[in-house]
């Protein structure tokens, strides 16, 4: 909502007041919507001062959830002005990408090989551990760590881990039409930097402000 | 994600709407194979003009969809923003003729 000075909300308030009514609830109405639009600006000149968020949150292997949680993240990114609307789109996309990887191939287990292959087979072994120990217990747990200069992503997943170190590149012309592989080379070009943890359950993606990707990559 | 379907003479264009990911691989391979059915088909176009989001399982359908093509030209149109990046990232320009 824009700034509302006392003009415009008795403007916008006499839109929204039946005619019949006006004398009798117009000065309340523009009350109402006065203290709303000055909660709103308290609470913009609030987060003007914000320089840094932290949150945790812990997922079931319910891929609806991503989609909500990613879009949360980007508020708090706008929040931080950290980047433009292309960034924006790259670390969503990253973020995507990997709360997929914890959730399909970590937690559950199941390889992109299979959708690939047989996607009925791909959503039949999804159902069946879903509802089956150990792969239904797992979590993911995401943490989000905002300042004004760079964004921090930890995913990590219940799972066994893999090794990155042997992922087929997927840029190399022979591997170029191999149909699995791209979810990582997506988030390595679109972070500026992405480490694993040694036992390849856990990926820490970095954005920082003002800076084109570097694709940097690394295992702690 | 949906799909439309239009076929005229050789040629067949897919209509793609919505996010374009994993979820989507059902209505994608029957949208697909029901286009390679055409006797007579030699080229296929995949509209993106409606297509908001593409992950990187969307990357494995378009090759496979690639591999079932069987040498006829396989298309991409219109293809903007986030599926644009995606495309560009994967390299997929030395595979598809991207329009």
């Amino acid at each position: 909502m824009k700034p509302s000075t006392p003009r415009t909300a008795v403007r916008r308030c006499r839109r929204y007041v039946p005619k019949r009514n006006l004398a009798r609830e117009l000065a309340k109405t523009v009350v109402d919507v006065l203290e709303v639009a000055q909660a709103h600006q308290k609470q913009t000149r609030a987060l003007e001062c914000l320089v840094s968020t932290e949150s945790r949150f812990v997922l079931a292997n319910d891929v609806t959830a991503i989609a909500p949680l990613v879009g949360h993240l980007e508020n708090n990114l706008t929040r931080m002005r950290l980047c433009d609307e292309t960034g924006l789109i790259q670390v969503a996309v990253a973020l995507r990408e990997a709360l997929v990887n914890a959730v399909f191939h970590g937690n559950l287990e199941v390889s992109s090989d299979l959708l690939s292959t047989d996607p009925s087979a791909y959503d039949a072994l999804v159902d069946e551990r879903r509802n089956r120990s150990p792969y239904r217990d797992r979590r993911v747990y995401v943490t989000a760590r905002e300042t004004r200069t760079e964004a921090t992503y930890v995913i990590t997943d219940e799972g066994p881990g893999f090794d990155p170190t042997h992922l087929p590149d997927p840029l190399d012309p022979a591997n170029l039409e191999k149909p699995s592989g791209r979810g990582l080379m997506l988030i390595r070009t679109l972070m500026d930097e992405v480490i694993h943890n040694e036992r390849g359950n856990q990926i820490t993606m970095v954005k920082r402000h003002d800076s084109e990707p570097k694709g940097d990559d690394t295992i702690a | 994600m949906q799909t439309s379907t239009k076929i005229d003479d050789h040629k067949g264009c897919i209509m793609l709407s919505g996010n374009f990911t994993f979820e989507s691989h059902r209505e994608f391979k029957q949208a697909t194979t029901a286009a390679l059915e055409v006797p007579g088909l030699t080229e296929l176009e995949m509209d993106f003009s409606a297509v908001d989001y593409m992950d990187s399982a969307a990357l494995g359908m378009l090759l496979l969809l690639n591999e079932r093509a069987n040498g006829r030209k396989v298309t991409l149109l219109n293809c903007r923003g986030v599926v644009k990046a995606v495309l560009e990232i994967a390299n997929f320009g030395k595979i598809f003729e991207i329009k």
